[in-house]
């Protein structure tokens, strides 16, 4: 039986315990030597580890570039790949005990799921590294205490909160919500249900199917109903499916909602031409850049020579924001460090400002809307 | 040591910790900020510079529309934000946002303008807000028709100023204006489309019918020739637009301000001067202000400097940084009396009258006097 992957298990625990008794375990300062440098770790698999670690690289190079961080150099340890292993969990795990006795680490960035993320975390928790998570979404995550864990991407309650307030900003009133039984998938709809009730949007209907069942049982019998959005909460392949499906049923005047982050071009190609209008949570408004995302544009693409992708942009930030953390203190302290980014971070970055709640996950994010008609994309800018 | 020693003296330390963590989490140690996204610029521009300047993390800053704004604002059910900046008018009484019991602070610190202008040399177009209605809207009402519920509306054939009224110069319509998704254009929807659409008979009659329709209907805007719309990236780069020959230009005040010479033109015989702003008389201008829940004024981290800082001189004033995003200034009394209620405001709201007191029309209402 595999792991749950959101459970604390034993070394968490430990890891929790230690945090909450204040036993932060620390790199001490004369460790660092600033005229050999330092490094920052990259790791995950898959093509968005594989842009995560261009956008870090990019914000390395301009830190070089510009004397390194306190004076030090910056070098990148990339420990990514893009396809991933057999044993997710154990094979983080064990590129963490890698990594965490490299000379001169400051920070770990990436890591694609809960179930690889929270065993390194502790890894990275016992050396007193900070850890930044560029895209992970799931609550769990920062459940759990681990004082070095930070997520700068909103979490599921959040990005469902700013999705109920774009869906009734743009006049949608009434919502049926389809989803699987995952309890990411309940927590997106009970954020959303919440909201709801805030503004006024009833949810007249919520149908959740276990795992395997068809589109038909999700939308069946919803043509007679009044609503005008559908929540759909699951995997992206049966988002694209529901979606498909309530095009094919002529659900011609029902937005289809899909409260995850996801790639606007793979969705588009994946969706096709269908009737419904596709709404979805992006990073940035692509058809009005702010200047420091334009900028950022034009330098990743003299750099790698193609546009930049969202993702990217959070790889870069999270170096950053390592850099201008580390500025603060004013010397290589990784304990204090940590508490600067928990404490009194306000970090500009390109994808939007970052400062962490108390618990590591960024508040802070504001996010654009992507709307995927049959002919265009159109977006709601975040308004800041 | 031994795990399991080890798992007995931390138990009891995680367990306890466990129950702070969980309070910690509804404890914020941070400040927030609502309002309508066209606005949001402002407090945004205020947070950086104050935590680029202290050690201060930045407030979170949500947006809505109007009524999601209110709903969020005023939720007592769950902790909700503490600020909320927009676009009042006084006849909206900001200070009861949420009821009377949620004291509320109101304060003014800046205005949004909208001009139309032009090159200098070109003729003096002195338009109603119908008229310049006329020319943006993409369908309107048949001419004649009492009632587009029955009527229907048509593609908007008003190709010159001519065609609008015959006061008008026989020059083709061409307006230059912001990006065709820029937030501007919000603004834009409250100060012209909204009221002149529903101000036309017709549409009236179908606004009775079905309010949300008519609205769907006066927010269009034309695709054609007559309107071009600025690239978004230029525009978010340098937001000036520059008319030529008997173009007009429809854009912020600060941004008319970026190219000499410009020529704002009248709307409904004003005049955009400050003059004609101060005295509330110019249609395309109305007052931004931030109304703060008096109750956390001490007790939310930086809530008070981040309403001193949005009331200052520095941001709001004359040559505030404020300016950079489109803000247009307040007179300084205004503005002045704005910063020295956020200075000396107190948790505690001002006492009002009791309606049903004897002595309540006798004694001078207590808000006017802190006020």
């Amino acid at each position: 039986m595999s792991p749950d992957p959101s459970a604390p298990g034993r070394r968490a625990f430990i890891a929790s315990a230690a945090a909450a008794a204040g036993i932060m375990p620390a790199r001490a300062a004369d460790s660092f030597d600033a005229s050999r440098g330092v490094a920052i770790a990259v790791v995950g698999h898959g093509d968005i580890a594989l842009r995560v670690r261009d956008g870090a690289l990019l914000k390395i190079e301009q830190l070089n570039a510009s004397g390194g961080i306190l004076g030090a150099q910056i070098r990148l340890i990339d420990r990514t790949s893009k396809d991933p292993p057999s044993n997710v969990r154990s094979d983080a795990i064990s590129t963490a005990r890698d990594i965490v006795d490299r000379r001169g680490l400051i920070g770990v960035i990436g890591h694609d799921d809960v179930s690889d993320a929270l065993p390194a975390a502790i890894t990275y928790y016992t050396s007193g590294i900070p850890c930044i998570a560029t895209n992970i979404t799931s609550t769990d995550l920062t459940l759990h205490g681990l004082t070095n864990l930070f997520a700068i991407l909103p979490d599921n309650g959040e990005i469902s909160t700013q999705t109920a307030r774009i869906a009734f900003d743009i006049g949608l009133r009434r919502c049926v919500i389809a989803r699987d039984r995952s309890p990411d998938a309940l927590e997106i709809s009970l954020a959303y249900r919440s909201e709801g009730a805030v503004l006024g949007v009833p949810v007249v209907e919520e149908r959740s199917l276990p795992k395997g069942s068809s589109p038909r049982d999700f939308l069946a019998r919803l043509q007679g109903m009044r609503f005008d959005h559908l929540l759909i909460i699951a995997e992206p392949d049966l988002q694209v499916s529901l979606v498909k499906y309530a095009s094919e049923l002529g659900l011609k005047d029902v937005t289809c909602v899909l409260p995850t982050m996801l790639n606007v071009d793979t969705m588009r190609q994946k969706i096709g031409r269908v009737i419904p209008r596709v709404l979805l949570p992006v990073l940035r408004a692509r058809d009005a850049p702010s200047p420091t995302q334009a900028e950022w544009d034009r330098d990743y693409k003299n750099r790698f020579g193609e546009p930049g992708f969202d993702v990217s942009m959070q790889g870069t930030d999270a170096v950053g924001l390592l850099a201008a953390g580390l500025r603060r203190v004013g010397y290589f302290d990784l304990r204090e460090l940590i508490r600067v980014l928990h404490g009194e971070l306000a970090y500009p970055g390109v994808a939007g400002p970052v400062s962490f709640r108390t618990n590591g996950r960024i508040y802070t994010r504001l996010l654009s809307f992507a709307s995927i008609r049959p002919t265009e994309v159109a977006y709601y800018q975040a308004g800041a | 040591m031994n795990p399991k020693a080890l798992l007995a003296v931390l138990l009891p330390l995680s367990c306890a910790a466990g129950a702070i963590d969980a309070r910690a989490q509804d404890d914020r140690d941070y400040m927030r900020v609502i309002g309508r996204p066209e606005v949001l610029a402002y407090p945004v521009a205020v947070s950086r510079e104050l935590s680029a300047s202290a050690r201060r993390k930045y407030p979170q800053i949500e947006k809505s529309c109007e009524k999601g704004v209110k709903a969020t604002f005023c939720a007592t059910l769950r902790d909700s934000p503490d600020v909320v900046i927009g676009p009042f008018l006084p006849k909206d009484d900001p200070g009861r946002l949420c009821g009377p019991d949620e004291p509320l602070l109101a304060l003014p610190f800046g205005r949004q303008v909208f001009v139309l202008y032009t090159a200098p040399g070109a003729p003096t177009y002195n338009l109603t807000l119908e008229q310049l209605y006329r020319a943006i809207a993409r369908e309107l009402p048949p001419k004649g028709s009492k009632n587009a519920a029955e009527s229907g509306f048509e593609p908007n054939p008003n190709k010159t100023w001519r065609d609008i009224s015959p006061d008008l110069p026989n020059i083709p319509i061409h307006i230059l204006a912001p990006p065709r998704r820029a937030l501007q254009w919000l603004t834009l929807e409250d100060l012209l489309l909204r009221p002149a659409c529903f101000a036309m008979p017709a549409v009236k009659a179908l606004a009775d019918i079905d309010d949300s329709l008519a609205e769907q209907h006066c927010l269009s805007r034309r695709t054609d020739r007559a309107i071009e719309y600025a690239d978004g990236e230029k525009y978010n780069a340098n937001p000036a637009l520059i008319p030529q020959g008997n173009d007009l230009a429809l854009n912020e005040r600060r941004a008319m301000l970026l190219m000499p010479g410009a020529v704002p033109q009248p709307i409904e015989d004003v005049v955009p001067t400050p003059e004609s702003l101060d005295a509330g008389t110019y249609r395309l201008a109305r007052p931004i202000l931030a109304v703060v829940k008096r109750k956390r004024l001490d007790s939310i981290p930086n809530l008070r400097t981040f309403i001193i800082e949005l009331m200052s001189p520095a941001a709001s004033g004359p040559s505030g940084y404020l300016r950079r995003y489109g803000m247009d200034t307040l007179p300084e009394g205004l503005l002045g009396l704005s910063y020295l209620k956020a200075q000396f405001a107190t948790s505690d709201p001002p006492k009002r009258p009791d309606p049903a007191s004897k002595d309540a029309a006798a004694q001078p209402s207590a808000e006017k006097a802190a006020n």
